[in-house]
C-alpha cells in the first residue's frame, strides 16, 4: 500500500501530497486519488480539488473539527487503491471516476502566431528555431488533461515537448489575455477559458468553448481527456472535434 | 396548507457592487469553479439566522457604499457586516437584529463607517437560478447569482413569519486588525510575515486581499506546481507581497501557500478595506478551532434550531411595484 503524506491545511482543509514535481503519472494519480477522495468523502466534505502533485479536501468547520477532517481523509485513503488506479490511468484506459465520463480525443484547431498568439514569434526566436518548427512541435505530439484549475474550464496540459521547458513566463502578467488562448509556461501548457489576467505565454488561439455553465457538462475537457493541436490559418475555422 | 405570498423587492440603488449571495458553490472545484459565495460568513449567517432562514438561504452583500431596496410586501430584514447607517421606511433601526418592514418601505443601507460589505438578509431569502446547487454571484467569472441593478425586481421566497427578536454580536472593531493564522511552512521569510505589519491595497478584490509594505518575504517560491487552494490561504506572490485569498479564489494556485488565516478570523479579512492595516498572530489549529467555536457560539444565539431550506417557490414580480408605492 502506498502512503501518501497527509496534513492539515489550516482549519478547514486538509493536504494530501503525493510528491513535489510535476510529474506526469503524479498528475494523473492525483486526478484519479481525487476522484475517490470525492466519491469516499462524498458530503463529509465541501470540495476535492486536484493539483499536479497533490489533492486538497475542503470542509466546512463549522460541521467538522479539523481533527475530524483529518481521521476522514486517513481513512479514505486507507480504501484507496493506488496500483490499480494508477496503472490504468498512465496506461490510457482510465475511466475517470464512477460518475464521470470516459476519456474522450479532442482535436483542438489553433490559429498561431500574429495577433492570435501575439508571444508565438518571439518565443520561436527565444528557443533559437522556426516558427514552424515550434507550430509542428506544439502539433506534432499529445497532450493529456491533468487537471482543471485556475479558472473554469482551464485544462492543465502535459505533453509539452521537453525542449519548451525552458521558456518562462512573462515578469508583469498581462491585465487581459483573450479567451481560447493557447498559452506555455514554465514546462506548462494550458488554454484560457475565458479573457482573463495571465502570465503565460501566448502563442495561439482558439474559439472552442471550454466553459458554458449552462451546459452539461459544463466543460469541454475532463482530466485525462487526449488532446492534439491541428493549425488553421483562420480563427474561423479554430474550432475542436471531440470523439 | 401552505399560503405562497407573492413577495419581492426591488433594487432603488445597488451602490458601487451589491450581489446575491449564498455560502457557495462548493463541489465544482475540479471544474476550476470558484467557492463564491458569501465573503464573510459570520454576517452572512447571522443576518440569515435574525430574519428565521436556514444560513444557507440566499442574501444581498453590498460593498462600501450599501444599498437601497423598496419591499413590496411587508417582509423582516437584518442588516449585518459592516458598521453602517441603517433605515427601514423613517426609522434609523439597529443593525444585527431583524426589523420589520411594511410594503412601500425604502431599506437604505447607508455608507460603511467600518469593515467593507454589509449583508442584507429578507425572510424567506432571494430567489435567483442556482448554478453548480448555488446561487452565489462569481463577479470575477461573471457567471451564476446576480450583480444587482437599479430597478432589479428579487422575488423572495415563501415565509412563515416567525422571527424572534435577538440580536447577534457584531464584528468587534479594532483599530489594526490581527488575523489568527496557521503556519504552513517554517523558514525566515515566513518569520518576517508574522512579525510584519501590512496596508491592504486597493487592488483587493473578492478575490483576494492584495498587500503592500515592508515584510517582503524574499525566498518563498512562486514557481511551485499548482496545487489546490482555499479561503484564508496566504500565498506570497512573485514580488515577496503577500495575498490572502477569500471566497472568490481561483481553484489551484502556484505561489507558496505560507500559512492559512483561521476560518473563523476569515469575516475580519473581507472586512478590510484598502487603506487599513493588518498584521498575522501564528495560531495552532487547536487555537484556530477554539476561535471558530466562540463565532458558533455568538451566532447559535440566535439559533431557534432552523434546520433545511425552506421551499421557496420562485414568484416573477414583475410589475409587481405598481400600487405598493404611490
Amino acid at each position: 500500500m502506498q502512503s501518501f503524506a497527509c496534513r492539515p491545511f489550516g482549519d478547514a482543509a486538509v493536504l494530501v501530497e503525493l510528491g513535489t514535481t510535476r510529474d506526469p503519472e503524479l498528475a494523473l494519480q492525483a486526478s484519479s486519488l481525487a476522484d475517490s477522495l470525492s466519491t469516499w468523502l462524498a458530503s463529509r466534505s465541501l470540495d476535492v480539488v486536484s493539483g499536479y502533485c497533490s489533492v486538497l479536501v475542503r470542509f466546512d468547520p463549522l460541521t467538522i473539527s479539523p481533527e475530524e477532517q483529518l481521521r476522514a481523509v486517513t481513512d479514505a485513503l486507507a480504501a484507496y487503491t493506488p496500483h490499480l488506479d494508477a496503472e490504468a490511468a498512465v496506461g490510457g484506459e482510465h475511466r475517470s471516476s464512477r460518475e464521470h465520463r470516459p476519456s474522450r480525443e479532442h482535436n483542438v484547431r489553433v490559429c498561431f502566431g500574429g495577433e492570435h498568439g501575439v508571444d508565438f514569434e518571439r518565443t520561436a526566436h527565444d528557443l533559437g528555431m522556426r516558427e514552424s518548427r515550434l507550430r509542428d512541435m506544439l502539433c506534432g505530439g499529445e497532450f493529456r488533461v491533468a487537471f482543471l484549475g485556475f479558472l473554469a474550464g482551464f485544462p492543465y496540459l502535459l505533453g509539452l515537448p521537453p525542449a519548451l521547458n525552458g521558456v518562462d513566463r512573462l515578469t508583469r502578467p498581462r491585465p487581459r489575455v483573450p479567451a481560447g488562448s493557447m498559452a506555455i509556461a514554465a514546462g506548462q501548457c494550458g488554454i484560457y477559458p475565458r479573457a482573463s489576467a495571465g502570465g503565460w505565454r501566448l502563442l495561439g488561439r482558439t474559439n472552442a468553448v471550454l466553459f458554458d455553465p449552462s451546459h452539461k457538462p459544463a466543460t469541454l475537457f475532463a482530466p485525462f481527456d487526449r488532446i492534439r493541436f491541428e493549425p488553421v490559418s483562420d480563427l474561423r475555422d479554430a474550432s475542436v472535434t471531440t470523439t | 396548507m401552505s399560503t405562497l405570498h407573492k413577495r419581492a423587492v426591488r433594487v432603488v440603488d445597488p451602490g458601487v457592487l451589491s450581489t446575491v449571495q449564498d455560502l457557495g458553490r462548493h463541489g465544482s472545484g475540479r471544474l476550476g469553479v470558484s467557492p463564491s459565495g458569501v465573503a464573510d460568513w459570520y454576517s452572512g449567517r447571522a443576518a440569515n439566522r435574525l430574519v428565521g432562514n436556514p444560513d444557507s438561504a440566499t442574501l444581498i452583500e453590498t460593498t462600501l457604499t450599501g444599498a437601497t431596496f423598496a419591499l413590496g410586501h411587508d417582509a423582516w430584514v437584518a442588516v449585518t457586516g459592516a458598521a453602517a447607517p441603517f433605515a427601514v421606511g423613517e426609522r434609523v433601526c439597529e443593525q444585527w437584529r431583524a426589523q420589520r418592514g411594511r410594503a412601500g418601505d425604502r431599506v437604505v443601507v447607508g455608507a460603511a463607517r467600518r469593515g467593507l460589505r454589509s449583508y442584507v438578509a429578507f425572510d424567506g431569502g432571494v430567489i435567483v437560478p442556482a448554478l453548480f446547487d448555488s446561487a452565489s454571484t462569481d463577479v470575477t467569472s461573471g457567471f451564476g447569482g446576480r450583480i444587482l441593478a437599479r430597478g432589479d425586481e428579487l422575488s423572495l421566497g415563501a415565509t412563515i413569519d416567525e422571527t424572534s427578536d435577538v440580536r447577534i454580536d457584531p464584528i468587534a472593531w479594532i483599530p489594526e486588525t490581527v488575523l489568527r493564522t496557521v503556519r504552513l511552512a517554517s523558514s525566515p521569510a515566513v518569520e518576517t510575515l508574522f512579525g510584519s505589519s501590512y496596508v491592504v491595497s486597493d487592488r483587493s478584490s473578492r478575490q483576494a486581499l492584495a498587500l503592500d509594505g515592508e515584510g517582503s518575504l524574499v525566498g518563498m517560491r512562486a514557481d511551485l506546481p499548482s496545487a489546490g487552494v482555499s479561503a484564508g490561504c496566504v500565498q506570497i506572490t512573485g514580488d515577496g507581497m503577500p495575498i490572502v485569498l477569500l471566497c472568490e479564489h481561483q481553484t489551484t494556485g502556484g505561489y507558496e501557500v505560507a500559512a492559512v488565516v483561521a476560518y473563523a478570523d476569515i469575516p475580519l479579512a473581507a472586512q478590510l478595506r484598502p487603506g487599513e492595516r493588518v498584521s498575522f498572530a501564528a495560531v495552532d489549529v487547536d487555537e484556530a478551532g477554539r476561535a471558530l467555536a466562540q463565532r458558533r457560539s455568538a451566532l447559535d444565539a440566535a439559533c431557534r434550531s432552523v434546520d433545511g431550506r425552506r421551499d421557496g417557490s420562485a414568484v416573477l414580480a414583475a410589475g409587481f411595484f405598481e400600487g405598493a408605492e404611490s
